[in-house]
């Protein structure tokens, strides 16, 4: 698939004639980077095609008005994990658990879930990141599956960028103790 | 690999723990296309709503404020009017001395006769309206047919 530059899509995007097509540009150029980030936080995949298109709309309405300040790509992942987060914290909140509870339930989900991959240490990884406190498993997902630069982490986050190094790395511990230990 | 000894790999190199239902991604765009569509309908529904509604709303109400006070004053002027007739009525009663002469039956009698009299003209008038009609009538000529 042709790439498209962000000036492109944004010159596209402001012609009333080509938006539509410039949009959808972006939902493909985009989607499956998104699709995979919000995926590994939600876990369902009901809940994160929901959480993509709200991405996505909310792109739609705010184009127009984009400053380029970071690239298209920072700023619709910043969405997503605003999304991601505030989904988690409505889930909590409607059925009144606790977080535990609801990494739990999350992770009986993957025990079932017929779309993950039948490797057992896979599975055990994702039960070991499903243990960790809401950012630190944002940050573990950012650095270790998406390999996101630390600067481009903190931008969305906006958490420094010794912080982020110091959460991962206890995220990393933090995996491996689980996987040792059960 | 041994999980006593488990050590996380430095990168994911492309793992991906997740699978997505087959075909997702090629119907994605087209219903975020078919979703930004609906959501640009609504939009101005809802802007119509907003913008035309309240406007329609202002309307129905100054117009319905308008025809009562233009229903409210017209009465008013009809009012003023029925009074002018009766202050009418009085200086003739008065004029013509009725009150001085008439007792109150009289009066009444007196009203009554002048207004069976005007009655009876008109009817006479009426008569001899319809009598010249039926002079100049086809019927007239009919009847006169049917003898022959």
């Amino acid at each position: 698939m042709q790439e498209f530059s962000d000036r492109e899509i944004l010159d596209l995007f402001s012609k009333e004639d080509t938006r539509n097509y410039a949009f959808n540009m972006l939902v493909r150029q985009y989607q499956q980077r998104l699709y995979w980030h919000i995926r590994k936080m939600v876990i369902v995949h009901d809940d994160a095609d929901d959480l993509l298109q709200n991405v996505f709309i909310k792109a739609y309405k705010g184009l127009l008005a984009f400053r380029e300040d970071s690239k298209i790509y920072t700023w619709l992942y910043k969405i997503a994990t605003n999304e991601c987060i505030t989904f988690l914290n409505n889930k909590k909140k409607r059925f009144f658990l606790p977080i535990v509870d609801v990494e739990s339930q999350l992770s009986n989900h993957l025990e079932n879930d017929p779309h993950l991959s039948s490797d057992r240490i896979q599975m055990k990884l994702q039960q070991a990141i499903l243990t960790l406190p809401e950012k630190q498993r944002l940050v573990f997902n950012m650095k270790y599956f998406d390999e996101m630069k630390y600067e481009e982490m903190s931008e969305i986050l906006g958490t420094s960028v010794g912080a982020l190094k110091a959460s991962y790395h206890h995220a990393v511990k933090k995996i491996e103790e689980f996987i040792k230990g059960n | 690999m041994n999980e006593d000894q488990f050590k996380l790999p430095e990168h994911a190199e492309g793992m991906q723990p997740f699978a997505s239902p087959e075909g997702y991604f090629d119907s994605f765009p087209n219903r975020m296309a078919y979703r930004v569509q609906a959501k640009q309908q609504k939009t101005q529904i809802f802007a119509f709503d907003v913008l035309f509604r309240p406007m329609a709303i202002t309307t129905i109400i100054l117009f319905v404020f308008g025809t009562a006070i233009l229903t409210f004053q017209g009465s008013e002027t009809e009012h003023s009017e029925n009074n002018a007739s009766g202050e009418t009525l009085l200086s003739y009663v008065e004029q013509e001395g009725i009150l001085d002469e008439l007792s109150e039956d009289e009066l009444v009698e007196h009203l009554l006769d002048e207004n069976v009299t005007s009655a009876e003209n008109d009817e006479d008038s009426l008569t001899i309206e319809i009598a010249e009609e039926l002079i100049n009538d086809d019927f007239i000529d009919f009847e006169t047919y049917d003898e022959l």
